[in-house]
């Protein structure tokens, strides 16, 4: 061992007999062991020239691993993988969509691209300190969760999504191994909660989910994203969506919806639906908070469908508004019994039969045309089959199995047929234009467009109902809708719920169908209310006109300035007596003799004061 | 005196091989300048005020170890196998502390802390166990009564002991490569090379179905999910580089690789100055290589030539390793680029043996043969 050590440190050498011997002459002196000099020459020599040529075959092999990386450096620096197999994590380009704004050009939704915090848990140095140290910037982060997280032994998990650039930057500047952003395309709705229902909302990977959203998605996503402008007026639609807010909570009703649609284009200038959801975050609310009610819901909307029946039994000529139907008595047909529900107990005109919402006497009046007339004139104004809007959440209608003669009395006054709010404010528009139907659109309509309509009844038949429907404004059951100047026209429905398979007294959807300005009808706009409660200020009622009207009123009378309706003294009958007697009946008129159109109010039975 | 001593330096520069003193310069010059690119993102991703502070430190290190180097190179033949036999009790004794005095770095105890200098010892073991090995096979080849092989082996298993409990795959690899190289450069007979190469393929296996961080590397880089690993993140380098480069400082993957300025380096390269610079540092290190290897084939010396040789493979399998992690071709072993990588127990180390090597392969009467 000594001895290895010491020729390891290079001390052994045949020093010791030196001393004693004069130094040899150099080079021919023989070392002192010849033999083993000679010997280890020799091997040495041997071994060396083995080492030689293995060192040639590993120089060679060396070589050509450098030869390899140097195709392979090539490869890599000069034919890339195909750019899909490449992944671009650091510049990834965010996925293009249209914008959806209002007919004003407001932004109701739009893109904004998220930084998303991701980890590769391997790659964490301490999970507990990184998890501390993004807490300082994300402060409802749950630190023990992320520290589970980024000490499992996957390669990937999210930390935190969609973060703002700011808090991108800051988590950037704390310096944490592991950790990587991915910018992920997300879709924003800049007014929350505004118009929600119409707008709808995408999925996380920007697939129209509903709403608009959904309905124009092959122009939201074509190209880079095509803009799509709505008919909707974010005015009307915020000022209509507070009062009814409020109106909801003054009656603790469970929900509320309105139409607003302008006569002559079809455009649905504002749809409202409470309870409603923010499209940002969808999945926050309940599913009742993202149904449609005006659009998917279908209801019996009760008496606001009279001034319909008596439109219908108008155009058939066999009926006048000043006819007489017997309302004494509580009329029984097929096992059923219709009531009146502020029973007047006498003979009523037609006219009066709107005006006292008297349900037998629009019975009667429905089953002196018949069902088939009845049917005709329904389908005609659309009523039996969807909403023809662009939106999918529009509703079929739910029909009776077969159209009888009870289906058809009881369809008089609303009942027996459940039909979606848009498509019912539809029906009022083409009253409204004169008796020519136009189909609504949640796109706008350029001024001067050509809209395509169909006459469905005459402009006299329009016009005398619309009278009809002012007086019950003027005189009846509507009152509390009337806004000074503004000449509206309307009805109120008070439809009673089946309730455990019977109609419930309690439980009522109350509606107010309105159009104004009555002399120059410019728009119609429908209210409901779902199961409103009786207040102190109703004393106890919870009828259509405590309610339904009132909150109605409140919105025409905001709407006025908005829409730009200049107030006026309106003459309830300037216009009706103008129009009918420039349109006479279109359909077979009753053989008899002349008497002047009877108008509103003129020749009633009760002199006005 | 002095002018005895201005001579004796003349005759030293005369005897050096000027060849691999020029690359040596050259691969530390292309160190620095990548380090101006990388560094600062470093710097920035730690937190660090001062976005020259990896720049500074990399050149402080470069200045030691080329001092180191002209040190070195100017010992003899004898005086290279002591220094390195001091550096191998040196080393393995520091590393035996280690587990007592060192300091953990993502769940490796590598490194000796002294001040803001992280000392790691393995870095000094490698070339300092080359030159002994070497020495013991020429020993033993000679006909010296020392038995060479059975001690080298001791030494081997001894360091590949202290490598595994760090642990320190990457370096094991190395070691084990080299030493299995140089026992059959000494002359081993085939039979039993082919043994070593069966047992080596043994001793991997087992290493991957016993140690689990290794299954974890290896696990990673076939996974499909190497999307968002450090490799692939290296490969985009390559594809944005193209052959000119995006230019300095212009490139992406210095912010996104956690070990841009030590590790990953060579894409840094290949994204900021493109293939030719890539093409380059291979190109750089195969004529180290070459002109290393061309020396020790010529040498005349058993031990000298075996420990160039050792040192060379050194050289030349730790940039392969590193290069081919870089172009996606192994996974990731943590293993420095030499010479260019920021790292200061590296940066010493590799000059310390390019100086070993420099002095073994001096020319001196009678080293080289005389070419027929």
């Amino acid at each position: 061992m000594a001895r290895g050590l010491g020729r390891f440190w290079g001390k052994v050498k045949v020093r010791e007999t030196r001393e004693g011997r004069t130094p040899p002459p150099v080079c021919e002196a023989a070392p002192a062991d010849v033999a083993q000099l000679l010997r280890l020459e020799d091997e040495a020599g041997a071994a060396l020239s083995l080492s030689r040529t293995r060192l040639m075959v590993m120089g060679l092999g060396v070589g050509l691993f450098f030869a390899v990386l140097s195709v392979r450096a090539t490869g890599l620096a000069l034919f890339p993988a195909d750019p899909a197999s490449v992944p671009h994590s650091y510049a990834e380009a965010p996925v293009r969509r249209g914008e959806i704004t209002d007919r004003d050009g407001e932004v109701l939704a739009t893109n904004l691209d998220f930084h998303s915090l991701w980890a590769d848990p391997a790659m964490v140095w301490d999970a507990q300190e990184t998890a501390e140290q993004l807490a300082t910037v994300l402060t409802d982060l749950d630190v023990d969760r992320t520290a589970r997280m980024l000490s499992s032994n996957r390669r990937f998990v999210w930390v935190a999504r969609q973060l703002t650039p700011r808090q991108r930057q800051a988590i950037h500047l704390l310096g944490l191994p592991g950790l990587d952003f991915r910018i992920e395309a997300g879709r924003i709705y800049p007014k929350k909660r505004a118009a929600a229902h119409v707008v709808g909302y995408t999925d996380t990977d920007l697939n129209g989910v509903s709403g608009a959203e959904l309905a124009f998605e092959s122009e939201l996503s074509s190209g880079d994203g095509r803009p799509v402008s709505l008919s909707i007026d974010l005015t009307a639609q915020n000022a209509i969506e507070r009062v009814l807010r409020a109106r909801m909570a003054e009656f603790s009703a469970e929900g509320a919806s309105a139409v607003l649609m302008r006569v002559g284009t079809g455009e649905i200038l504002s749809l409202v639906s409470l309870p409603d959801f923010d499209p940002n975050r969808p999945s926050d609310s309940a599913g009742v908070d993202r149904f449609n009610r005006a659009l998917t819901g279908v209801y019996e909307l009760g008496s606001v469908m009279k001034p319909l029946t008596l439109a219908a039994a108008l155009e058939t000529g066999e009926v006048r508004v000043g006819d007489v139907f017997d309302a004494t008595h509580p009329l029984r047909v097929g096992g059923f019994t219709i009531h009146d529900f502020h029973p007047e107990r006498r003979p009523l005109t037609a006219r009066e039969a709107i005006v006292h919402s008297s349900n037998i006497a629009t019975a009667r009046m429905a089953d002196t045309i018949g069902s088939e007339e009845m049917r005709r004139f329904f389908s005609d104004l659309r009523l039996f089959e969807r909403a023809p809007v662009e939106l999918a959440e529009s509703a079929e209608p739910l029909m009776p199995a077969r159209w009888g003669r009870t289906e058809n009395m009881t369809a008089s006054f609303g009942h027996g047929f459940n039909i979606s709010p848009v498509t019912l404010t539809a029906a009022y528009a083409a009253l409204a234009n004169g008796g020519v139907y136009v189909p609504p659109t949640f796109r706008p309509v350029a001024p001067g467009e050509t809209v395509v309509g169909e006459p469905v009844m005459s402009a006299s038949t329009a016009a005398q109902v619309l009278g009809v429907m002012r007086q019950v404004v003027t005189e009846g059951s509507g009152g509390a809708a009337n806004v000074e100047g503004l000449a509206v026209a309307g009805k109120t429905g008070t439809a009673e719920q089946i309730v455990d398979g019977r109609y419930n007294r309690r439980a009522v959807y109350n509606s107010f169908i309105s159009i104004f300005p009555f002399d120059d009808p410019q728009y119609v706009l429908l209210v409901t209310l779902y199961l409103p409660q009786p207040t102190e200020n109703t004393h106890g009622y919870r009828t259509a006109g405590w309610n339904a009207a009132p909150t109605a009123g409140e919105v025409i009378g905001q709407l006025a300035s908005i829409l730009g309706v200049a107030p006026r003294e309106a003459d309830p009958s300037a216009q009706a007596d103008l129009v009918s007697a420039m349109f006479p009946p279109r359909v077979r008129v009753r053989q008899g003799p002349e008497e002047p159109l009877d108008l509103v109010s003129l020749s009633e039975a009760e002199p006005q004061p | 005196m002095i002018a005895a001593s201005r001579l004796r330096v003349a005759a030293l520069w005369r005897g050096l091989d000027r060849t691999l003193i020029f690359i040596v310069l050259s691969l530390i010059g292309v160190g620095l300048t990548l380090s101006l690119a990388a560094g600062p993102a470093a710097a920035e991703r730690l937190a660090l005020d001062d976005p020259f502070y990896f720049l500074t430190r990399h050149a402080a290190f470069a200045v030691a170890g080329i001092v180191l180097l002209i040190g070195t190179s100017a010992l003899s033949i004898t005086g290279v196998r002591r220094i390195a036999g001091l550096a191998l009790i040196g080393s393995l004794g520091l590393m035996a502390l280690l587990p007592l005095i060192g300091n953990e770095i993502n769940g490796a105890i590598r490194w000796i802390r002294f001040g803001s200098f992280g000392l790691q010892p393995s870095e000094f073991l490698k070339p300092a166990f080359i030159v002994i090995i070497a020495w013991l096979f020429a020993e033993e080849s000679r006909g010296a009564p020392v038995p060479g092989r059975l001690i080298a082996l001791l030494i081997y298993a001894v360091s590949v002991g202290l490598l595994i409990i760090q642990p320190d795959f990457g370096q094991t690899i190395l070691l084990s490569v080299i030493f299995g190289a140089m026992l059959f450069a000494a002359g081993l007979p085939w039979i039993y090379t082919a043994g070593l190469g069966v047992a080596g393929g043994g001793l991997l296996m087992i290493a991957y179905f016993s140690l689990d961080h290794v299954q974890a590397r290896i696990a990673a880089f076939l996974a499909p999910q190497a999307e968002w690993a450090q490799t692939e993140r290296a490969r985009q380098a390559f594809a944005e580089g193209g052959l000119f480069g995006v230019g300095p400082g212009e490139g992406e993957i210095k912010r996104l690789l956690p070990e841009a300025n030590t590790d990953f380096v060579f894409s840094v390269a290949a994204e900021e100055f493109g293939l030719l610079a890539s093409l380059a540092i291979i190109g750089l290190f195969a004529i180290l290589f070459a002109q290393a290897w061309t020396r020790a084939l010529r040498l005349t010396d058993h031990f000298a030539q075996l420990a160039t040789a050792g040192l060379a493979l050194l050289f030349g399998f730790q940039a392969l390793i590193n290069i081919a992690v870089n172009l996606n071709l192994i996974p990731p072993k943590g293993m420095t680029l030499p010479f260019i990588s920021y790292g200061g127990s590296s940066m010493l180390a590799l000059c310390f043996s390019a100086g070993l090597m420099l002095a073994l392969t001096r020319h001196r009467p009678g080293a080289y043969e005389h070419r027929s």
